[in-house]
Parts: structure tokens; C-alpha cells; sequence
């Protein structure tokens, strides 16, 4: 197998791709200039996934509820067949999620496509979480009991 | 990886080819085109691709014969119509058949039972030709007075149709399949050599 495709490689790059933003997605995209010849295998279609939660964080799974996840397959020229699961409605990012899935599993825009997308994107990601999780810590408050004299 | 591309439009094109079909269905032994694809998934036709993309869904077991049921094929039945595929002819609702299709294939069909005869096998026969065979004569619902057809027929089903060995409203519908054209035998019909 190619190691390009690799299992545990290319869950990162199909997690980066599915908690991409659209408009980061598409302006990083359309800045590769990149025009590859591609088929649409299955047209992106929305649909409904069930979440599974579980109680307390690791008691019995139970269904949170639904999510709204729209999902694209095509295949380029050369055969490589691309796949994407992006929650949300946004066809187009759905696509081009799927193209960019079959062009990092060919060599020849592998590695341009990981350095170009795929870190920046992940950055992005990082410093969406990083900001939300500065703007929720500037709300935290610590709780604390005074020892009181009478237990002494 | 073997995946190839199905309908263009899936919701229009299969409401379409389901228009042709229930046209075949309803007046029986009329050739209708399924023109949608551009081509079918080999050795599959046009027209049976059609047809499966059209019909086939995850209600409905599929059994293919061996010369049919290729890998590419089967993928792409998984893929497009997320129809489960079975081994055996008895659990399948679509049977799709060429015509090296056995007399003991052809009667492990489901044939649906008095109660329930929706519960009987729809078979898809793809034939190399549907003409230069034996001359066949058709009567009954949905034919005005007679159509004649001369499909190159294997040789258990064209016994089968002759016979008819399960009374009605037992026995299995028949759709007849060659490049991008179609012809359809129900139950109904009256089928003779003539």
C-alpha cells in the first residue's frame, strides 16, 4: 500500500477536512490553482447522522440527537476516489472536501496539498480553539471555602 | 477501486426510468429505451443498470448469476443502491440472469404464494438479442389484441413462460434487457409459440 494513504494519515487529513470552514477551505483551494479532471461518483446530498453520546463520559452510549451532514464521493481521472462527511448543508464544500481527499492520495500533489492545506487549516482549527477556550477562560471562577474556626 | 459514476441526475433520471419501466410493465411485450446512462456497469447493459439503479434499494436482496456478478459490479450495486446481495436465488426480490441461466436456478425463484404473491422474484434477463428467436405470440391485460416478440429465450425460461407452472397470481415477473432497450413479461401475460 502506498504509505501516502495510510490509515492513521489520512484520518488526520479526512478530521482536518471535515472541521474545515468553508470559506478557509475555499480560498486556500482556489489559491493552488489546481484544475484537476474529476467525476461526481455520488452528488453531495444532505442528510441526518445520529450522535451517540455517553452518559458521564464513559457510562452507556445514548443517541444525543441528530446532526445535519451532507456527504460527496468522486473519482479523478486517474482512478483515485475521494469521500467526504462535512456536518452542515454546504454542498460545494461537501465536493471539494472529496476532491482534495483524492488528491492527497496521489503523490504527485501530496505533499504540496499537506503543507499548503492541511497544516493551515489545522492551524486555523488550533487558534479557533485556542481563542474560544482564552474567551471562556476569562469568565472561570474558582470556588473555595474559608476554613472555619470552629472545626479546629 | 472500481467505482464508477450512476445516474447524472438521480431523482430525475430514475423517476424517468421508472415512467419506461411501469410503460413495459403495463403493456407488455412494448420495447422501451433507458436512455439516462452513458454506460451501463460491464457485462452489465444499459438497460439493466438502469433498471437496478432504478428499482434496487436496501429493502430489496439481489442474487446475480456468476457470468453477471463481477466485482466491479457488485461494488458499484453496494455503492449506488446499498442493495444487500445474496448467494442463493431464494432470498432474492431481483434476480438478474444472462442466458446460461439453469433450469434449477430459474425455480429456486421466489414465486410468491396465494396469499402474498407480492413476495415472488422479479427477473432481469439480459439477452444478446431481442429479436431473431423463436416467434412468440402475447395476449392478455394490456395487450389490445395481440403483440408478437421473438426474443433469443433460454431455453428452462422459455419453457417457464409456455408452462406457466405456478397458477395465478403466483410466479415471477420478467424483464428482458438487451443494450439500452427493455421489454417486459409480467404474470399476466398469455405467452405461445406460434
Amino acid at each position: 500500500m502506498n504509505p501516502q494513504t495510510a490509515t492513521p494519515l489520512r484520518q488526520r487529513w479526512m478530521a482536518v477536512l471535515a472541521h474545515s470552514h468553508p470559506r478557509e477551505l475555499a480560498e486556500r483551494y482556489a489559491a493552488l490553482n489546481l484544475n484537476p479532471d474529476y467525476e461526481v461518483l455520488r452528488q453531495a446530498e444532505t442528510g441526518l447522522v445520529q450522535i451517540q453520546g455517553r452518559m458521564g463520559g464513559s457510562g452507556n452510549p445514548w443517541f444525543v440527537g441528530d446532526a445535519t451532514l451532507t456527504r460527496a464521493a468522486i473519482r479523478l481521472g486517474s482512478g483515485v476516489c475521494g469521500y467526504s462527511w462535512v456536518l452542515g448543508r454546504d454542498r460545494e464544500h461537501a465536493e471539494r472536501c472529496a476532491l482534495v481527499d483524492a488528491l492527497l492520495q496521489e503523490s504527485a500533489h501530496h505533499a504540496t496539498l499537506m503543507e499548503t492545506l492541511i497544516d493551515s487549516l489545522e492551524a486555523c482549527r488550533d487558534a479557533r480553539l485556542r481563542e474560544r477556550q482564552r474567551k471562556v477562560a476569562a469568565s472561570r471562577v474558582d470556588f473555595f471555602t474559608l476554613v472555619r474556626g470552629d472545626n479546629a | 477501486m472500481t467505482l464508477t459514476t450512476a445516474f447524472p441526475l438521480p431523482v430525475q433520471d430514475a423517476q424517468h426510468c421508472f415512467r419506461r419501466l411501469l410503460k413495459a410493465m403495463s403493456e407488455p411485450g412494448l420495447v422501451v429505451n433507458l436512455t439516462a446512462l452513458k454506460h451501463g456497469w460491464p457485462p452489465l447493459d444499459i438497460a439493466t443498470t438502469s433498471t437496478l439503479l432504478t428499482l434496487a434499494d436496501n429493502d430489496t436482496p439481489l442474487w446475480l448469476c456468476d457470468a453477471l456478478g463481477n466485482d466491479m459490479v457488485r461494488q458499484n450495486l453496494r455503492f449506488h443502491t446499498n442493495a444487500p446481495l445474496c448467494d442463493a436465488p431464494q432470498q432474492a426480490q431481483f434476480a438478474i440472469a444472462d442466458d446460461s441461466l439453469t433450469v434449477a436456478q430459474l425455480n429456486a425463484l421466489a414465486q410468491g404464494s396465494a396469499a402474498q404473491p407480492e413476495r415472488s422474484a422479479t427477473l432481469v434477463l439480459q439477452l444478446p438479442a431481442l429479436s431473431g428467436g423463436l416467434m412468440l405470440r402475447l395476449t392478455g391485460p394490456g395487450i389490445a389484441d395481440e403483440r408478437m416478440i421473438a426474443p433469443v429465450l433460454p431455453e428452462p425460461v422459455l419453457q417457464a413462460l409456455l408452462e406457466r407452472p405456478q397458477p395465478f397470481p403466483m410466479g415471477i415477473d420478467l424483464i428482458i434487457t438487451c443494450g439500452e432497450r427493455l421489454l417486459a413479461l409480467p404474470r399476466t401475460t398469455h405467452v405461445e409459440v406460434c
